[in-house]
């Protein structure tokens, strides 16, 4: 059993959240038209609108997921023309710290698996226990990879430099023999030459 | 490096030119099944490969419906956004001709395929077999091919899974710095070997110099002391001695030495000149008195010369006396022997008359008077029986004797003659020396009356003391020059240790770094030999997260929400699986086709394939080709699908197949371009006859702003 005072609490959740989507290129989105549910916020980027959700129980976002939803689907229609793409590209992400019984369990899986009008993404108990869970749940939305990698044909030989290091060759000499097998120089040299620079 | 177009010709579905445009960030290729859309992808296989492995190794992707009964591809790349690469492909009758235009050079043939690997797979080069290597990295890492969606977890064995991502991470490349570092090591060894060579060789002359050095005496001369003697000896030397020359070097000169040796030898040759002759006069003194009895010597030989000529006279005397004695005898024998042989006969005559006899004489027939015939016959056998007498060979045995005698005498008389001889002629070379010791000595025979005086006279003249002294000096100055000599060996020897002190410092120093490079080298080569497989887990390790990214935003399974790629068991030997964990309940499987469903493994395959896409930066075209990765995935993993596609395009150039429309339509809305940005196509291939498909082509709008509920 979780202890309860180790759970994020909604206000941790919310802020997570808004500093992950946030940092993850989204804005978020301040003011919109109509009433606005409780513990909702609100983002969108160049290719989605994602509405976040965070409850107290298991229980309460089953109960209320729908609303949710219901308000999201009016704010992205009263803001965006149906001819647009992006008027189907709004996510519903709902999160709750509490753990969910097996029949909540199930609950909470058939609202995932419900893809009408928004696609839910849904977090509970176990697997929202700490700020990476937040970033796990809010994965979608995130890059694939952390930096755009350029190809780099030598990048083994990054590694090459740092099992050497690990193994004891001082870093001038496995960084002297990869530059120097990359500019197809002689290493062997390149290790002496850089032994007297390091004397 | 992106793709930009494709033209094709004969290759599979499309047996007519058509020429396909790939300029966007997104290409979606949507059409029914059999319209060519793998063809399409399959072209771009071909022309950077020249294989299609998944049909197998003979097959001819020339279209049943080529006019001309060739394929062609010509594929155009673009590299930076600015250089555009060209790869030119055609099968003719089996002939795969190849040509690849690139920063305005073209390379065919050989050429044309390597460059090729330099272009779309560098690391191929280190491979045993580069296209087979290029072939692999491009089916594993770039396309997925819808034959193969699960090749990677199902058809692969541990070990191949290995082979597989150890080529795409770049272990020949690594393998590769292992056996140049491993080559230059050995040229290294010999080069320092050389070195060690040379530092011996100084060093061994450095010993040399110190022995030489500790070898000599720290005794020096002041050189203007040998100068002040040098020339007063000279002096006295050369008038001591006509045959010493006066000098033609100073005492600082190198040939100093060697000339006052030659010197001193002369007035020791003049010294023993001179003690030569008093012997030798003293000796023929000695023998002067036995030169005179040579003479009666002479005489005495002759003397015995006449009684020798006597003796062989009386000896030939004597044995003509007894030639002639042993003829007579001889004669005399030879006729009592005929007298005997005629008795004989006579007797036989005798015997056989009597023994024939009769009345009458068997020879005339008269009568005779037998008894008296008998009584003869009788007396003549009796006669024939008295031995015959001998013969007086008395005067053989007194003319042998007188022989005897005779030569007796001859020899005796010669052994003395060849004695007094032998006297003589010892007598004559004792003369001849004596006379050539004269001769030497300058002294004349004649007068004889005074010889004996002359001889003494010279007996007496011994060396004087002047020239013994002058060796003495000499000896003396010798000996300061090679004090002097010394003194500047040692300056030179000094000077020379220095200089090789100063030679060999650095070559000390550059060895012990030589060595110490090599070891280093030794080091860094047995960790890569060793710890190779620790690469492989630090590329895994960088592999993983991208994978759980993809797998977990797919999300195809409640409780198996983890994935992640496993070496074991051995590190160094063992292979790699795909796995798949229950974090929660702490369980995880290597084995996924026991735990996921066809469509959760098609998700996990293709979660892999992006996961090593993503994660290879040896590969410069960066680019993912899905050919309908449709299969079978429900909607919800279409979305997360489809979701994780949208986070691909920001890092790579899309190029997907689709047979379900409502699929495509999914993609280019979700894939859509933003504004100001790449463009996302479509290319819709709405039939297909013996001609080609027909394909449409369809630029995807971006939405009419980018933000619509954030102000401003």
């Amino acid at each position: 059993m979780t202890d309860p005072a180790q759970l994020l609490t909604p206000s941790q959740l919310l802020g997570a959240v808004s500093s992950t989507l946030v940092g993850a290129g989204f804005r978020q989105v301040t003011q919109t038209k109509g009433a606005r549910p409780p513990d909702i916020l609100l983002f969108e980027d160049t290719f989605a609108i994602v509405a976040v959700g965070v409850f107290e129980s298991c229980e309460r976002l089953i109960r209320e997921w729908s609303n949710c939803q219901g308000w999201l689907v009016e704010t992205v229609s009263s803001h965006v023309s149906k001819a647009e793409a992006k008027a189907w590209d709004g996510y519903l992400v709902l999160l709750t710290t509490a753990v969910a019984s097996d029949f909540e369990q199930l609950a909470l899986e058939q609202i995932a698996r419900d893809t009408s009008h928004t696609r839910k993404l849904v977090a509970s108990g176990d697997r929202l226990r700490t700020l990476s869970d937040v970033d796990a749940a809010l994965a979608p939305f995130l890059p694939v990879v952390s930096t755009l990698q350029q190809s780099n044909p030598e990048a083994i030989l990054d590694d090459v430099r740092r099992l050497l290091r690990v193994h004891g060759v001082r870093p001038l000499t496995s960084d002297a023999i990869v530059a120097a097998f990359v500019n197809q120089e002689n290493m062997v040299e390149a290790i002496f030459k850089s032994d007297r620079a390091g004397l | 490096m992106r793709l930009v177009s494709v033209e094709l010709q004969g290759f599979r579905g499309f047996p007519t030119r058509q020429e396909v445009q790939l300029d966007a960030d997104v290409v979606i290729v949507s059409g029914k099944n059999g319209t060519g859309k793998t063809s399409l992808f399959d072209a771009i296989l071909w022309a950077i490969t020249g294989t299609l492995s998944r049909l197998g190794e003979d097959h001819d992707p020339v279209s049943l419906y080529s006019r001309t009964g060739e394929v062609s591809v010509s594929l155009i790349t673009t590299r930076d956004g600015r250089d555009r690469i060209r790869i030119f492909r055609r099968l003719s009758s089996g002939d795969q001709v190849l040509r690849v235009e690139c920063d305005g050079d073209s390379f065919s043939g050989p050429l044309g395929e390597a460059k090729v690997i330099e272009l779309f797979w560098p690391d191929a080069q280190f491979s045993s077999a580069p296209r087979e290597s290029l072939a692999r990295a491009f089916t594993q890492a770039v396309y997925l091919q819808q034959d193969l969606v699960r090749a990677f977890i199902e058809s692969h064995d541990a070990r191949t899974r290995r082979g597989v991502i150890s080529e795409l991470i770049g272990v020949g490349r690594v393998a590769e710095l292992q056996r140049r570092l491993e080559q230059e090591r050995a040229s290294w060894s010999r080069a320092t070997t050389e070195l060690t060579k040379s530092r011996d060789a100084l060093q061994a002359r450095l010993s040399r110099t110190q022995s030489a050095l500790g070898s000599l005496n720290a005794t020096s001369e002041a050189s203007e002391d040998v100068d002040a003697d040098w020339r007063a000896w000279w002096n006295r030397t050369v008038s001591a001695s006509a045959s010493v020359p006066a000098p033609e070097v100073g005492p600082e000169h190198p040939r100093a030495a060697a000339t006052v040796e030659r010197a001193v030898n002369e007035l020791r040759s003049l010294r023993d000149r001179q003690l030569g002759r008093s012997v030798m006069a003293g000796l023929a003194l000695q023998s002067a008195a036995k030169m005179s009895d040579i003479e009666s010597l002479e005489a005495r030989l002759e003397t015995l010369t006449a009684y020798v000529t006597e003796a062989e006279a009386d000896r030939s005397l004597a044995a003509r006396e007894l030639d002639d004695a042993q003829a007579a005898l001889s004669n005399e024998r030879r006729e009592l022997a005929g007298l005997a042989d005629r008795d004989e006969q006579t007797a036989a005559f005798a015997k056989l008359g009597l023994s024939q006899l009769g009345e009458r004489c068997p020879v005339c027939g008269q009568e005779y008077d037998r008894n008296e015939a008998i009584r003869r016959l009788t007396g003549l056998v009796e006669e024939a029986g008295v031995p015959p007498r001998e013969a007086d060979n008395s005067a053989v045995v007194s003319g042998t004797k007188k022989l005897e005698a005779a030569e007796h005498v001859l020899r005796t008389r010669e052994a003395e003659r060849r004695e007094l001889q032998a006297r003589v002629q010892s007598a004559q070379i004792d003369r001849a020396r004596w006379l050539r010791t004269l001769e030497e000595l300058g002294v004349s025979v004649e007068p004889a009356s005074d010889l004996e005086a002359r001889l003494s006279a010279l007996a007496l003249d011994t060396p004087g003391t002047e020239v013994e002294a002058l060796i003495t000096a000499g000896q003396a100055i010798g000996l300061r020059l090679a004090r002097q000599f010394e003194a500047s060996q040692r300056t030179e020897l000094t000077r020379q240790r220095a200089n090789l002190e100063n030679d060999l410092t650095p070559i000390v120093e550059d060895l012990e770094r030589r060595e110490a490079a090599y070891a280093q080298a030794t080091a860094a080569i047995e960790i890569l030999r060793d710890h190779s497989a620790e690469l492989l887990i630090s590329q895994l390790s960088e592999i993983e997260p991208t994978l759980q990214r993809i797998y977990s935003r797919i999300d195809p399974h409640p409780s198996f929400r983890e994935a992640k790629l496993v070496l074991e068991p051995h590190r160094t030997r063992g292979g790699i699986s795909a796995a798949v964990v229950d974090v929660l309940e702490g369980v995880s499987s290597a084995e996924p086709a026991k735990i996921l469903s066809s469509s959760q493994l098609n998700v996990l395959a293709a979660s892999i394939f992006l996961a090593l896409n993503l994660s290879m930066e040896a590969i410069p075209l960066q680019l993912a080709m899905l050919d309908d990765p449709l299969q079978s995935l429900d909607d919800l993993n279409l979305l997360g699908l489809v979701d994780v596609l949208r986070r691909v395009r920001d890092v790579r150039q899309l190029l997907i197949s689709t047979h379900d429309s409502a699929f495509a339509d999914l993609l280019s809305r979700k894939l859509r371009p933003s504004r100001g940005g790449n463009p996302t196509v479509v290319l819709e291939v709405s039939a297909w006859g013996r001609q080609g498909p027909v394909i449409h082509q369809r630029i995807v709008e971006p939405d009419s702003k980018a933000l619509f509920l954030v102000a401003g």
